[in-house]
């Protein structure tokens, strides 16, 4: 689904992504975890270009979506961000009211039916599992929930526009526990139906959801394998350290 | 001990001062309406003169607007304003000296009062317009009119202003006020789609070299005094208005309203840009990564979170053209009639205290409404301010 | 692809729309300094007006905006600078600072001519200075108090609290911290403020009207209360109502160049040093 072959990415003269290579399988989850800034979250946002919006970055290496680089100058960004949603660290709806927010890729993307907009999103809202809780109150401002909500909200909003890659970066790192598992229980149901690729610097969390876990240290990718194998028995010494809680 | 007295006293001091823009804004305020409202207790005809009629006559009173009508003879019956089914005679000193020679007048006009008594006496239907110097001497068979004050119609519905009139002149500021609307809020229709324009390429295109070039020439636009605005409008703007459109003069609505817009532009832009910097990141990534466009990113979520900026600007944008004043006198002709057209020449509430203060007399009526007119733009302008604050502060949602 | 269109002829407005703001500016500069340039030399500057005032030069005026910039700040600066010292180091951070500042927002509101109106209310007819350098001055200087508090205000603000502290802690009251401490370091600040209001009072025309400018006067003012001349109520003039319009137009060139190179000068020198400065306290 996703493949990334030699990546290279600096800011400026930083080298913040070094040489990475690897694979993510569809339908599965793949975390990213180490200590903060070592290009984990630099690396999730090349996949839908983010990285694009920041000036003075260079990249190097190709990174392909579906078998196709998405660094090509053919490629359309706004199709591909379309493709490759994106949750954010902190929930950040628009402040406009629950319906809108989930109607507004539809509506960015062209989409004029107005029935079509109200199906997707109420089919949205109950894939995020958020449904029940805001049935009533659809054209309230977002703001009015609350923080878990709202991350929730904002995974429907990715949803809506139907991708086939959901990135997710640290999505649970500014709520509560109770809302951080009702997310992680969330991302298991969505497993089937996309492939998603999660940054947290919650061990626990990446032991939990994911099937394979990355973990980035200064730029690099130390190891990749399995979560099952990363957290009972890791090649790399580092890797060991990290986990068990030596450094980071 | 004096140390301790003197940082007392420094300490007082420093609290009048921190109280200072507060003492200003009220002695502003006391001054402009003190002068201001008397103008509400003057006599509608000019200081040192009186309006006799025959002691017959039922009128007892009249207002500024019927002597006017009356002596630009547009009001010839006295039925018209509640008399005898009688026409207007009106009689203007002027015409005592073509019935007498200045010998049966007398030296010094010392029989000037008596004949003018006579004149009076003589015909139940005039209406004289007479110096009080010159009074008549006869109390029998005359009578001085009495002569309304003027009211807050009067002032604020009158459709015309002829402040220099005689023998009475008209302070309706109708045509002041719509003028000033007119050319404030053309001007706005000129500077919003300009200013927000550039707004968003400052704050959403422009990369930082470009901003930073930009940024000082659009302050530099704002420190340009007014009156130089006004000289460029004259010399340059108002030949080209008149050029363009084939008009018989220059200085019209238009040319003040493009003036105004072009100084209106730096408050615009950057109230409207800091507001859309103020949009968090988080907002625009959020919008990009749906697969939105930059631009419809920029209306869809950067202009409706800077909404109450924006607005704001544009609020502030509007009093500030409200008051504007020197430019606007020189290129807009300050006709004082209701404006019809932006092709014709209006005059605005400031260009009027400007060109008229000069001339009007120290504790006169017509120093008294221009005073009047200043707080009428004293208290729109603090009115707008108010909003724009209000505004600034609301949130969006 | 429509939506790429749509950005692509937003954006392409967008920059144009900021070139015509730099072109106008261009314009209005370049058509006065091209057209002034050629009549300022040095008898311009240091010579009356002349044959109704088609001739000669204008040094009445810049000497009276001179003194009409020195006199308003006379007035503006202690009571700005002191207003500031209250809001920020004694209001602390309620209701009154709150009034202060709306009270401040709303004084520099107020439209110029209303402050000429009030000049002439109080300073010239009620206290009986005439038309005079000190009725026109202290108009001005109400005028630019605003510009004052705010920039001093935030001089004030950008000292570092540590300062404050610091001083504390060797046992120095209030008072002396602020004027041994405090004020010294945001002086620099305080006088980008000052340098930008001589910009605004040197260009004001509207509250000079009825307070001070005089249409000509063939002497320079030799008291504080006698009428000056002044370079933007000079210009208003020459535009307007000059014996002779049209043979003065050259001269009024000049004036206006001048009075911009005087008011852009002091803008700039603020910019510049706010700039400099700001670069100083990142380095610290």
């Amino acid at each position: 689904m996703i493949e990334t072959k030699n990546i290279n990415f600096y800011y400026g003269d930083f080298h913040a992504i070094k040489n990475i290579s690897m694979k993510m399988e569809p339908n599965t989850v793949t975390a990213f975890i180490g200590p903060s800034g070592c290009g984990k979250s630099t690396f999730l946002r090349l996949f839908n270009r983010m990285n694009d919006l920041i000036n003075n970055t260079r990249l190097e290496g190709e990174c392909l979506i579906k078998s196709k680089n998405i660094y090509d100058k053919s490629i359309d960004v706004d199709e591909l961000r379309k493709d490759v949603g994106m949750v954010f660290q902190k929930p950040n709806p628009f402040p406009k009211s629950i319906f809108e927010n989930v109607a507004y890729g539809l509506k960015v993307n062209g989409v004029k039916d107005k029935k079509f907009i109200a199906q997707k999103v109420e089919e949205s809202l109950m894939a995020a599992a958020l449904w029940d809780e805001v049935k009533d109150k659809l054209h309230k401002s977002a703001f009015e929930l609350s923080g878990g909500q709202q991350q929730r909200l904002c995974i429907a909003r990715a949803l809506a526009v139907a991708p086939s890659v959901l990135l997710m970066d640290e999505p649970a790192s500014a709520l509560d526990p109770i809302s951080t598992s009702k997310i992680e229980e969330l991302i298991h149901q969505l497993k089937s139906n996309y492939t998603i690729v999660i940054v947290t610097h919650n061990m626990q969390q990446a032991a939990r959801v994911s099937d394979k876990t990355g973990f980035f240290m200064m730029g690099e990718l130390v190891e990749y394998s399995d979560t099952k194998k990363m957290f009972l028995n890791p090649d790399k010494e580092t890797t060991q350290n990290y986990i068990t809680g030596r450094f980071g | 001990m004096i140390k301790k007295i003197s940082n007392i006293v420094i300490k007082q001091l420093l609290t009048v001062s921190g109280a200072i823009t507060g003492i200003a804004i009220l002695f502003i305020s006391i001054f402009l309406f003190k002068e201001g409202i008397g103008f509400f207790n003057s006599p509608a005809v000019e200081k040192g003169y009186s309006l006799y009629v025959h002691a017959s006559n039922p009128i007892n009173e009249l207002s500024s607007k019927e002597i006017k009508e009356i002596f630009d003879s547009e009001i010839t019956n006295w039925k018209t304003v509640g008399g005898n089914d009688e026409a207007i005679k009106i009689f203007r000193i002027d015409e005592i000296f073509q019935k007498y020679s200045e010998e049966e007048l007398g030296k010094d006009y010392q029989l000037l009062p008596e004949k003018l008594g006579e004149e009076i006496k003589s015909d139940k239907n005039i209406i004289a317009y007479i110096p009080q110097k010159y009074a008549p001497t006869l109390t029998k068979g005359i009578k001085v009119l009495h002569i309304k004050h003027l009211t807050l119609s009067d002032f604020f519905l009158g459709k015309e202003w002829l402040p220099t009139a005689t023998p009475s002149p008209l302070f309706g500021v109708m045509p002041l006020f719509l003028g000033t609307l007119l050319v404030s809020i053309l001007a706005i229709i000129f500077a919003l789609p300009l200013g927000l324009g550039v707004a968003i390429y400052l704050s959403e295109l422009a990369n930082e070299k470009i901003r930073k070039l930009l940024k000082p020439i659009i302050e530099l636009l704002s420190g340009i005094p007014s009156v130089v605005y006004g000289f460029f409008g004259l010399v340059v703007l108002s030949p080209l208005v008149q050029k363009t459109f084939h008009l018989s003069v220059g200085e019209t609505a238009l040319t003040g309203s493009l003036i105004l817009a072009i100084m209106a532009l730096p408050t615009i832009i950057s109230v409207a840009e800091d507001a859309m910097r103020n949009t968090p990141r988080a907002m625009r990534e959020a919008s990009l990564a749906l697969g939105a466009t930059q631009w419809q990113t920029i209306y869809k979520v950067v202009i409706p979170y800077a909404k109450s900026g924006i607005s704001a600007a544009v609020v502030l944008g509007i009093g500030r053209a409200i008051g504007e004043t020197m430019a606007v006198l020189m290129v807009t002709g300050n006709a004082a009639v209701m404006p019809t057209s932006i092709f014709n020449s209006v005059r605005t509430i400031p260009a009027t205290i400007a060109a008229e203060l000069g001339e009007a007399p120290a504790g006169g009526t017509h120093y008294q409404a221009l005073f009047l007119l200043g707080c009428v733009l004293f208290l729109i302008t603090m009115v707008f301010s108010i909003i724009a604050e209000i505004i600034s502060k609301k949130k969006n949602y | 692809m429509n939506k790429k269109i749509k950005q692509n002829i937003a954006f392409f407005v967008f920059r144009l729309f900021s070139l015509l703001i730099v072109g106008v500016l261009i314009s209005i500069l370049g058509f006065i300094a091209i057209n002034g340039i050629q009549v300022i030399d040095w008898e311009f500057l240091t010579t009356a007006p002349k044959e109704g005032m088609t001739e000669g030069g204008i040094f009445p005026a810049i000497v009276g905006t001179f003194y009409l910039v020195v006199g308003s700040l006379i007035f503006a600066v202690p009571l700005g600078v002191m207003s500031a010292i209250y809001t920020v180091e004694y209001a602390g951070n309620g209701r009154i600072v709150r009034f202060i500042r709306m009270m401040t927002n709303n004084l520099a509101s107020i439209p110029s001519i209303v402050f000429g109106l009030f000049g002439m209310a109080l300073f010239v007819n009620k206290l009986g200075f005439g038309d005079s350098i000190i009725a026109g001055s202290l108009t001005l200087g109400l005028l630019t108090l605003p510009i004052i508090i705010r920039t001093s205000e935030e001089a004030l603000k950008a000292v570092p609290e540590s300062y404050r502290t610091g001083s504390y802690a060797l046992g120095a009251g209030k008072l002396q911290t602020i004027r041994k401490v405090i004020l010294p370091s945001a002086m620099p600040n305080i006088l980008t403020g000052i340098i930008l209001s001589v910009g605004r009072v040197s260009g004001e025309t509207a509250p000079i009207l009825f307070t001070v400018a005089a249409y000509f006067l063939p002497s320079l003012p030799d008291s504080i209360f006698s009428q000056a001349m002044a370079l933007p109520y000079h210009l208003y003039v020459l535009a307007t109502s000059g014996t002779d319009v049209e043979a003065s137009r050259p001269i009024a060139y000049g004036t206006a160049l001048v009075l911009i190179m005087i008011v852009l000068f002091f803008n700039l020198l603020a910019a510049f040093l706010r700039q400099r400065l700001n670069k100083k306290l990142k380095q610290h």
